[in-house]
């Protein structure tokens, strides 16, 4: 899987490309306009409409219309779009810092699973204050997901794994150690479905107003640190070197095997913190479903936020409304992995959007050379 | 005693090659004329569900295959559209793909297939030859489906195409160095065209079989990371079938041991016991990327070719 760097190298770049001041962006989106992202979410909806009607024969208007205003157009539809959207933003700015850096740490869903698996175990069994247990339960998942995916650093600086494949692989393993955990060790006494027994009431962080907790705004926090991370740092500055060219940096004198390592520690533990807060801000016990697929979700948020951290949680919001909106539409017989074709198609509709705004260009720019 | 022990395991692990190799062919063919198939996981969720819906149109598990082989084309054709036609960003499409087709494929379910959704496999071999009598010692490959050995037929079929034949030296070309081949009058879109095309149906094929023949039946998330195994396969097989099929052994025969530690009744939690062959995919990941030695991976593979 030498891909990223091969491609990378050979891509031919267009030539508006190089005329960005700050530090190159390897953003694999990172072409496409604000335009074109307006032209690709009326394209994703488009198709989307059409798959409805081809297969459910509903109105697509009728449809949409409930899909909106169950997610963007009512009180409690944004809250609920906040809500789901806090674990993605936590996972998409741990991700963040490892794809500036070239990593393809792809492993959010499992870095979130063990973030929650520690944050029960402490959660349920540790009787400590609130103001001493819920840093302590952080501080753990920050760990423990840092552990996790630093096995994926560890097998790439060692023996040059492909993170992305490794990453991935771990996802199912610690997934699969979740559901061993809810239903062995940390299993309540008589579950009806295998969950954990609840946290301790005072683990479990307030709501600002149901259904979105509090730790939506450590979420929002989080955006300024990592973005001072990546911008204002020595390491941002050398993971972002690293990212742009592995080759300059490592004859620049960078020890990109110890920085590669440094890099994924902070990234699986940022992103395990998303799995932390479903636990101790939403369900308040472990579930098989307390991950939710956000670590997945997340990988599409950060490419299409083209891995900008202001950027990505706009990009999260929109994708958590899209999944807010299409479990609305269970009730009218529409299956809610209707959210997941639009997350699919957007990310197509938004790299086919950024050629096709390339190519205008390129007319455009041909055009007026033919002028003169 | 023991013995047994080892037939046994030996046939269970035969019994779930298919779905590996079938799929990590699908995968290796796409990536031998350069293009990245990442959506492999996404795809087989979609066949699986196409598979399940076909077997009851014709109560046909052939059916079942055809549908599923339709959709691995589908997604095919959206894959080289967008990666050979207009040169975008394979990753991206790949999950960009895996997304839709995760998303297809529970869709679908949800509305088509009808609750009873028991589907039956393929006849075994001894069924089609008129075999009677009691399946013992060697006999008992006679109780292995068709599809193992289509499979099996598949496997060389590829690799003497690859490796045998002029459209195979063109393919090999394209992944290799596709300006080359262009300007020895190498068609490098067709050839990327028609190689992804049949790779994804097969990869759909695989899903297909898994959902209607192996599992005989759809549940969410069934497919459960079988698609990125199929692709590291391709990756550790080292773009060689051989070694593929190899790599398919594998992971089979850690699929049949988990499945005969099971009914022999061996107590490891079963959550445990399907950690397995992810943890058997990291451990072969090292060990394949530790040995030194000449990478054939193609060389093309992932880069866009702009004509000049």
């Amino acid at each position: 899987m030498e891909t990223s760097k091969q491609t990378d190298q050979n891509r031919k770049e267009p030539q508006h490309r190089a005329t960005r001041s700050k530090m190159p962006n390897i953003s694999r989106l990172s072409m496409a306009s604000p335009l074109a992202y307006v032209i690709a979410f009326l394209l994703t909806f488009l198709i989307g409409g059409a798959v409805i009607y081809a297969l459910t024969g509903q109105n697509p208007i009728a449809v949409y219309g409930s899909f909106f205003s169950h997610s963007f157009f009512s009180q409690y539809g944004i809250l609920e779009v906040l809500a789901k959207a806090t674990p993605i933003i936590i996972a998409g700015a741990g991700m963040i810092i490892a794809f500036r850096c070239g990593l393809w740490n792809l492993g959010a869903e499992g870095q979130m699973a063990i973030g929650a698996i520690v944050a029960t175990a402490i959660g349920v069994n540790l009787n400590l204050p609130a103001g001493i247990l819920l840093p302590v339960i952080f501080l753990a998942s920050f760990i423990g997901g840092a552990l996790w995916s630093g096995i994926a650093g560890f097998l790439k600086t060692k023996f040059g794994v492909h993170e992305m494949l490794s990453t991935l692989m771990l996802n199912y393993i610690a997934l699969k150690l979740l559901e061993y955990m809810i239903s062995g060790p940390l299993s309540m006494p008589h579950p009806n479905y295998p969950r954990t027994s609840e946290i301790l009431s005072q683990a479990q962080m307030p709501f600002l107003q149901y259904p979105l907790n509090t730790t939506f705004l450590i979420a929002l926090a989080l955006i300024p640190i990592v973005w001072f991370i990546i911008n204002r740092t020595s390491l941002g500055y050398r993971l972002q070197a690293v990212g742009f060219g592995r080759e300059a940096a490592r004859l620049a004198g960078m020890d990109i095997a110890k920085l590669t390592m440094i890099v994924m520690l902070i990234s699986g533990g940022i992103a395990a913190l998303g799995g932390t807060v479903e636990v101790v801000g939403d369900f308040m016990r472990m579930e098989r479903n307390v991950t939710g697929g956000y670590g997945f979700t997340a990988i599409v948020v950060v490419m299409l936020a083209r891995e900008e951290i202001i950027a990505m949680p706009f990009a999260a919001f929109f994708i958590s409304g899209m999944i807010v909106g299409a479990s609305s539409l269970t009730l009218a017989g529409i299956p809610a992995s209707f959210s997941q074709i639009l997350i699919g198609l957007l990310l197509l509709c938004v790299i086919f959007a950024g050629y096709i705004e390339r190519w205008l260009r390129q007319r455009w720019e041909y055009a007026g050379k033919m002028a003169c | 005693m023991t013995l047994d022990l080892i037939v046994n395991l030996l046939f269970a692990t035969l019994n779930i090659l298919p779905i590996y190799l079938i799929a990590s062919l699908g995968g290796y063919l796409s990536q031998r004329v350069g293009v990245y198939d990442i959506s492999m996981e996404g795809n087989m969720t979609f066949a699986a569900v196409l598979g399940i819906i076909g077997f009851f149109v014709a109560d046909s598990p052939w059916m079942g295959l055809l549908f599923g082989f339709l959709g691995g084309v589908f997604f095919g054709l959206i894959l080289a559209t967008l990666a050979v036609r207009f040169n975008l960003d394979q990753i991206v499409i790949g999950f960009g793909l895996w997304f839709l087709g995760l998303g297809l494929g529970s869709f679908l379910y949800k509305l088509y297939v009808p609750s009873d959704q028991h589907t039956i496999g393929f006849s075994t071999l001894g069924q089609l030859v008129g075999y009677k009598g009691e399946l013992t010692g060697f006999a008992r490959f006679l109780e292995l489906d068709v599809i193992f050995y289509l499979s099996i037929l598949l496997l060389i079929i590829i690799s003497l195409v690859v490796y045998r034949t002029r459209l195979g030296l063109q393919m090999r070309a394209t992944g290799e160095n596709p300006a080359a081949a262009d300007a020895a009058g190498v068609n490098i879109f067709r050839i990327r065209y028609f190689t992804i095309l049949v790779g994804a149906g097969l990869v759909g094929i695989a899903g297909a079989y898994l959902a209607v023949a192996f599992l005989q039946g759809f549940t969410s998330g069934m497919v459960a990371g079988r698609g990125w195994i199929a692709f590291s396969i391709v990756i550790f097989g080292r773009w060689k079938p051989s070694n593929i099929f190899w790599g398919c052994l594998l992971f089979a025969g850690i699929n049949g041991l988990q499945v005969r530690l099971q009914t022999i009744g061996v107590t490891i939690p079963s959550d445990l016991m399907t950690m397995a062959p992810y943890i058997v995919t990291l451990i072969a990941l090292v060990i394949i990327m530790s040995r030194s030695g000449r990478s054939r991976i193609p060389s093309a593979l992932g880069i866009p070719y702009y004509r000049e």
